[in-house]
């Protein structure tokens, strides 16, 4: 079976959510409050196959209990045993391929069974099997019936899974399931027996009985003829107490990772069924070490591409994400208590438009795009400056407000990156050159995908706008930093090669110095300066690259460094403005609306 | 003949299952319950499932009890009417069968619905869930099909195995608008006939010789040919003695008795002297009672004041002689009516009332009241009567129409079928598909071949048949004839 609709309303964090389901491998991605746990829990009671769901006034959206929780799931490929006119073959309604539902499957639909599960003020579930537009209330299913949908959770408590439950997987592997019973049954009689056996009489337990029935002689009670201590009779309402052992070793003794991959293996479709399984796991990494997650999800991927399986999985793992495909990956996002899941589209290839190298941005809330190295190096920095200043001044950090740097990788490619985080719903913002007109497109782009863009002036790199901004002094330090960076030859030479001949011998590091040594002018210098400090060609009106001065992650860093120290000699500059747009972005407050998922951990 | 009837059971099982989709036609007493329950057993000890449909509740009891008795699981089996069947199937699949279904279904309409349901049975989704329901489908009492429901079943018959059962020489005729299927020309193309043994168990321990003559006289009546009661193992009467008919009809003894006549009127005269110890069955389609309820529902005083005294003297002995034509047609100027006895001021104080508020409380009310009137009157029209009575009362209770309250009491009847009672007295159609111990044909030479043929299929220890002289001669050839010998 595989769940191709899920509509749930005011459940938990989901005020409500209408989603059509398009793949069979699912991973949810989002940040921690993106309510995508409450997804999977919404799943798991809807198809849940036990009677065992309680409910409580704060799974109700604010707690308002006069909005009943519904959840109602489509879910297709059903078994034979559900068909039947005796099952559910006269309720089966129709799902067509763009998700719209129909209450009959007509032609060009999917069969489907739509399940409601309503919730109302006294908390006391109810499962249906509905009709799309009927108005009558639909039929209830049981626990029974639902177990045949063949849905099952791996969640906190996995252990459950490694003992012969009721309803548990092992079971379901077991063929004939009067023998579980009768084996636990014969297990405790005969250890009935061994008690009565072993205690012969003269121990304390034997002396108590002997002390009861003497008393009770003495009040007339039954005439007893031997009283003695031994173990309760069995029946099978005592707890299950069949559990796998690795020889005398209980599994639930084992660490979480091996238990939680036992569980997943004893659920895994492709062992046993011929109905393809739904498995929902949270937090797929939990407990598993990079190597065992990798060969996990390449199991699950391909049970899902046989069509043995359709996997939900939420995760927090870049490794996970890193081994994804991007139409495995679905980010969630939850705004005012409506939550969306936004495929990420096949068409931006293996890389996801890149966004795979940046696994961590996809679990991040904000995702702050720099143009390429030099950009992505001096956000880091930037931000890593701030946080340490209103760390200090007790406020919180950009890991926790969960924002993330990534690299464009270039002009035109930042643009369209950024444009994708935006699609994908994050709030994105966009620091990018304004020297390179071949990115223009993209950016109008990226603005219209809703990317704050940060640019600076016409024709101006990111090296030119602070060049323009520095006092003498600044500038002096500047190019002191690149020699250290590079060597003084390095950034000098280039200088010189810029300036019209005739001209003087550059010596030293000192703009100012430069002037009289060359007989130019000090904005022909300057000029000169900017150029080599992007490595932009002038005369052949080649564009920056990467002989520029600051071309990598660690000089960009120090870039960012050399601006957080002259911020005060910087202030109310053109540069300085547009850092402190990044900032705002950057720390701004999450909005309320955003963090009303009480529930996820 | 000396039968092992398990034997004779299995080989007829055997001959089914080896040759579906198939016919089986049998004659009335031969065991096709018995039959269709081996049958089912046979499947559900493969582990499948069977579909059977048949045409009354009457029908789906009577095979369910057999079943039980055979000891086949009620999950390996789905008994039902073919009617129930298709509104549950339309009702649940609006958009393939293309049609809607009031939530009282008009079964004025019953051949759309039939025809609709034979839409979804078409459709690839209703043909999964056949396929994951059934191995078999058995169809009951075919000969009873309209045209519509056997094209349903056959539709049916395309996506499972089915096999048909039934006996064109029991087809009557039941709802005059719609075409009933003919044997020779819808069934057998679609649904090739196969032989079983013709045994007549219904007879085997009562009175096996009536049950053998019954089968002997099948090929004259096929053909036509006059039925010679000489020799024949029944008893005897002249038509003209109205006396020994009557008290013939009053000394049979056995548990049950069916006299059975030609023309409703016939039924009443006899029923009246009878004096209301037969159970006079009326047709479910009867004019002059649903015109009764119509006139009640006008809500004109003296019209239904006259009408329902007249109502009570159709039913019941007694009631004309002290409330005559000419005291009913001053009732139905408004006047009133004063009896000079005192034990009938109750009566004419219920007519009061009546004419005062006529309402069906009112009506049902005088009606009880005049049935009453003294030790004498005796109600021998008791269907009518009371199915009349019980739609007053609807009608009173639910704020339907009594004549809407009277359709819904016989659709009841038509999907139910009716109940065995003592002492009947009605028409072959009246009495098609029950089973009594003695059957009493009032006037055999105006039948025409089927209703003979039903009405002396019904007494399963005895037959009594009064005719013009000892030699049937038919109505009509048999119109339903399976071959042609």
């Amino acid at each position: 079976m595989k769940v191709r609709y899920l509509e749930i309303a005011n459940f938990r964090g989901i005020r409500h959510i209408k989603w059509h389901i398009l793949a069979d491998f699912i991973a949810l991605i989002g940040p921690g409050d993106s309510t995508k746990t409450t997804l999977l829990d919404a799943l798991g009671l809807v198809l849940c196959p036990t009677y065992r769901s309680q409910f409580t006034d704060a799974d109700f959206t604010d707690c308002n209990l006069d909005m009943p929780i519904r959840i109602e799931a489509a879910v297709t490929e059903l078994p034979d045993s559900i068909v039947t006119e005796n099952q559910f073959g006269h309720d089966r309604s129709g799902i067509s391929p763009d998700g719209r539902l129909e209450h009959d499957s007509v032609p060009g639909t999917e069969e489907c069974l739509l399940i409601r599960l309503e919730v109302d003020h006294t908390l006391e579930p109810v499962w249906r099997v509905v009709r799309p537009d009927a108005p009558d209330e639909g039929r209830p299913i049981s626990a029974a019936q639902r177990q045949k949908l063949g849905f099952s959770r791996i969640g906190d408590y996995t252990d459950q899974h490694l003992k012969w439950s009721r309803s548990s997987a092992l079971t379901r592997l077991t063929e004939q399931r009067s023998e579980m019973a009768a084996v636990g049954l014969a297990a405790q009689r005969r250890a009935r027996e061994a008690i009565f056996e072993s205690l012969g009489g003269a121990d304390l337990l034997q002396e108590a009985a002997d002390e009861a029935a003497n008393r009770a002689r003495r009040l007339g009670s039954a005439p007893f003829t031997r009283l003695r201590p031994g173990l309760e009779p069995p029946s099978t309402s005592l707890a299950q107490p069949l559990l796998l052992h690795n020889e005398s070793v209980p599994l639930t003794s084992y660490g979480l990772g091996t238990r939680r991959l036992t569980s997943i293996a004893i659920h895994d479709p492709g062992a046993s069924s011929a109905e393809p399984q739904i498995l929902a796991i949270d937090e797929i990494e939990h407990g598993l070490e990079p190597h065992r997650l990798a060969a996990l999800l390449t199991t699950l991927k391909s049970r899902a591409a046989d069509g043995h399986a359709q996997i939900f999985l939420t995760t927090h793992s870049p490794i996970t994400i890193e081994n994804l495909q991007p139409p495995d990956a679905h980010v969630v996002r939850s705004t005012a208590g409506i939550t969306t899941v936004t495929r990420v589209s096949e068409s931006l290839g293996i890389d996801y438009g890149g966004i795979r190298k940046c696994p961590s941005a996809l679990l991040s809330r904000r995702v702050l795009v720099g143009e390429g190295s030099t950009e992505f190096g001096f956000l880091r920095e930037l931000l890593n400056r701030t946080d340490s200043f209103y760390g200090a001044a007790g406020k919180a950090g950009s890991a926790a407000l969960g924002i993330a740097v990534v690299d464009g990788g270039g002009g035109t490619s930042a643009a369209q990156k950024a444009a994708i985080f935006a699609g994908l719903g994050y709030t994105t913002a966009l620091l990018i050159d304004n020297d390179d007109s071949n990115a223009d497109a993209q950016v109008e782009a990226a603005i219209a995908a809703g990317v704050t863009v940060i640019r600076w002036e016409p024709g101006r790199a990111i090296e030119d706008a602070l060049i323009d901004d520095l006092d003498a002094h600044g500038l002096k330090d500047l190019i002191a930093l690149a020699a250290e960076l590079k060597s003084e030859s390095a950034v000098r030479d280039p200088i010189q090669a810029k300036l019209a001949k005739p001209c003087g011998q550059l010596e030293g590091l000192d703009p100012t110095a430069w002037i009289s040594q060359t007989g130019k002018a000090a904005g022909e210098i300057l000029s000169a300066v900017q150029a080599a400090s992007c490595g932009r060609n002038v005369n052949t009106g080649e564009q920056a690259s990467s002989k520029g001065w600051f071309k990598s992650i660690d000089a960009g860093k120090a870039l960012g460094g050399f601006v957080w120290d002259r911020r005060d000699a910087l202030r109310g500059t053109a540069f300085m403005q547009r850092m402190q747009q990044l900032i705002a972005f950057a720390y701004a407050p999450a909005s309320a609306p955003e963090n009303d998922d009480h529930h996820e951990s | 003949m000396n039968l092992d009837p398990e034997l004779v059971l299995h080989e007829s099982v055997q001959t089914i299952l080896g040759n579906l989709p198939c016919s089986v036609a049998l004659p009335a007493g031969c065991g096709k319950t018995e039959v269709i329950a081996g049958v089912a057993k046979a499947v559900a000890g493969r582990g499948g499932s069977t579909l059977i449909l048949t045409h009354t509740n009457t029908g789906v009891d009577a095979i369910r009890r057999r079943l039980k008795r055979f000891g086949v699981a009620t999950s390996s089996v789905n008994v039902t009417t073919i009617d129930s069947w298709s509104l549950r199937l339309i009702r649940s699949h609006p958009q393939l069968a293309d049609i809607n279904v009031p939530e009282a279904p008009d079964w004025g309409r019953a051949g759309a619905y039939h025809q609709a349901a034979a839409r979804a049975v078409g459709t690839p989704p209703i043909e999964r869930m056949l396929k994951a329901s059934y191995q078999l489908i058995l169809v009951d009492e075919y000969q009873d099909c309209m045209i519509d429901q056997h094209e349903l079943v056959h539709a049916l018959s395309e996506v499972i195995d089915t096999a048909v059962l039934g006996d064109p020489l029991q087809c009557l005729l039941d709802f005059g608008q719609q075409t009933p299927v003919q044997w020779p020309r819808d069934v057998l193309p679609v649904f090739p006939e196969v032989a079983v043994a013709q045994h007549p168990w219904r007879w085997a321990t009562t009175n096996p010789e009536l049950g053998e003559w019954l089968l002997r006289i099948r090929a004259p009546l096929e053909n036509g040919e006059p039925i010679d009661l000489d020799t024949a193992p029944i008893r005897w009467l002249w038509s003209g003695d109205h006396q020994g008919i009557t008290r013939a009809c009053r000394d049979a003894d056995q548990r049950t008795v069916a006299a059975l006549g030609h023309f409703r009127q016939d039924c009443i005269g006899r029923a009246k002297l009878l004096g209301g110890s037969y159970f006079l069955l009326e047709a479910l389609d009867e004019q002059r009672i649903m015109k009764f309820c119509t006139v009640v529902d006008t809500g004109e005083s003296g019209r239904i004041t006259a009408a329902t005294v007249e109502f009570a003297a159709g039913c019941a002995t007694h009631v004309s002689k002290h409330v005559d034509r000419k005291v009913r047609d001053r009732l139905h100027r408004g006047g009133t009516w004063r009896p000079r006895t005192p034990e009938l001021k109750s009566a004419a104080e219920s007519l009061d009332r009546l004419a005062a508020h006529p309402s069906p409380a009112n009506v049902r009310d005088a009606l009880q009241q005049l049935v009453s009137m003294d030790t004498e009157t005796a109600v021998y029209g008791q269907e009518a009567f009371t199915d009349v009575c019980k739609a007053l009362g609807f009608a009173h209770d639910q704020g339907l129409t009594t004549a809407q309250a009277l359709s819904r009491i016989r659709d009841q009847r038509r999907r139910s079928g009716r109940h065995i009672r003592k002492r009947v007295i009605g028409r072959p159609l009246l009495v098609k598909g029950l089973e009594y111990e003695h059957a009493i044909l009032l006037d055999a030479d105006r039948y025409k071949t089927n209703h003979l043929y039903v009405a002396l299929t019904r007494g399963s220890r005895a037959l009594t048949i009064a005719s013009g002289t000892r030699k049937l001669n038919l109505q009509e050839p048999g119109l339903y004839r399976t071959k042609h010998t």
